[in-house]
């Protein structure tokens, strides 16, 4: 996800100034990487309609607070949209199952010999996904649904780049993992 | 063990490679040992990848409406912002900044500027309240104390006359000073003379009564 930072810089202090369709245009740009980002972490369509909606409501309501500061607009959208992933769990208390559990969960459904449909590897990937630290999580998102280099994950994340290549290599081995011990590989 | 910790390490390589621009394939010539292994995440990428949702348009506008609707940013609190640095060149007491902070102000200090100009105009209306009683008073004071005087005047008509010479109005004509003297020393004389004919009368009735007293002394002590 490339995006022009100095245009989405101009169209954020347009916003500031009151312009309605500067916000258009900006929640526009963002809705699809937000939308994926956040419905890959909590896996509910509705629910990430309402997250999204807030997180514009909110960077609408802070616009003022934006500073330039050689930050990207999209760090800012994607720091509330974590924030609120993060809320977001710590209200549904959800008891995180381990990874022997659902691997244990999806075996028993599992039968090799039945022909897997797209649909049960798409969730099955999901549920890997999901299952992974959050950090890693976030990674592989960033990079593999949202297509952002890894200066734009460092950027957002605030760690080094090498950093983040060492998450998606250690996210990436334990998928493999997985998905061989489901023989989907 | 050693052949896990040296993929890890060609992964690594591999993620940087992408990141630099070369395709998969590109890749997995370059690392032809590990060929299968590379082969197994690049699975894993292309599965991540189409995992790729494209939410529906109609939630896009829905947001909007619903956001625009709730229009969370007012443009006072934008003007104001925008303008901080501006207003802190200027200073924060100038006469312009401090208009402007007036228009663009936060909507709390907007309730407590305007309940402090209330109290304001409220203490100004009492105390011009206060200022007219008093002058009112002054006001009414000024006939009564006419009324005294004129009161004053005619009780003493008898002997005003001179007295009222003694006021005499000044025109300001040097000859109207001159006699307005005149008649003051005129009636000064007149008054003077009143005295002394009363004195006079005074000093003949006491010497009749003396002169009767040693009469009737006189008979006693003959009498004797």
């Amino acid at each position: 996800m490339k995006e022009n930072t100095e245009n989405l810089k101009f169209l954020i202090e347009s916003v500031k100034k009151g312009d309605k369709n500067a916000f258009n245009i900006l929640y526009k740009t963002y809705f699809t990487p937000l939308f994926r980002y956040i419905y890959l972490r909590i896996n509910s369509k509705t629910e990430t309609e309402d997250l999204v909606q807030e997180v514009f409501l909110r960077v609408l309501k802070n616009i003022n607070k934006f500073e330039d500061r050689n930050k990207s607009p999209l760090n800012y959208f994607f720091t509330i949209a974590r924030n609120l992933i993060i809320d977001y769990w710590k209200k549904k208390k959800e008891i995180s199952i381990n990874n022997e559990e659902i691997l244990k969960a999806i075996h028993n459904n599992f039968n090799p010999h039945q022909i897997i449909q797209e649909k049960e590897i798409n969730e099955i990937i999901k549920k890997s996904i999901k299952n992974l630290p959050t950090d890693q999580q976030e990674v592989i998102i960033l990079k593999f649904i949202n297509d952002m280099t890894n200066k734009e994950i460092a950027n957002l994340m605030d760690r080094s780049e090498e950093a983040v290549r060492q998450l998606q290599c250690r996210a990436l081995k334990k998928l493999r993992q997985t998905l061989k011990e489901l023989k989907i590989l | 063990m050693k052949k896990e910790k040296n993929f890890e390490r060609i992964l690594i390589k591999t993620l940087e490679l992408l990141d630099e621009g070369k395709t998969f394939s590109q890749i997995l010539n370059d690392f032809p040992k590990y060929r299968k292994e590379l082969e197994e995440i690049y699975k894993i990428v292309e599965l991540i990848s189409s995992q790729k949702i494209t939410p529906d348009k109609k939630t896009l506008e829905n947001i909007i409406t619903t956001i625009n609707d709730k229009d969370i940013v007012t443009k006072e609190q934008s003007v104001r912002y925008l303008n901080r640095r501006e207003n802190f060149k200027k200073g924060r007491l100038s006469s312009t900044n401090n208009i402007n902070n007036l228009f663009f102000m936060k909507r709390n200090w907007k309730i407590i500027a305007s309940i402090g100009a209330l109290t304001l105009i409220a203490a100004v209306i009492v105390f011009v309240q206060i200022t007219k009683k008093s002058d009112n008073v002054n006001i009414v004071s000024v006939p009564e104390k006419e009324s005294i005087a004129n009161n004053e005047t005619q009780s003493t008509a008898g002997k005003t006359q001179s007295e009222k010479e003694k006021f005499a109005v000044a025109t300001g004509n040097i000859d109207d000073a001159a006699s307005a003297i005149i008649n003051d020393a005129v009636s000064e004389i007149s008054q003077l003379e009143k005295d002394i004919n009363e004195d006079t009368a005074l000093l003949s009735l006491e010497s009749e009564e003396l002169n009767g007293l040693l009469q009737d002394q006189y008979s006693n002590e003959n009498d004797f």
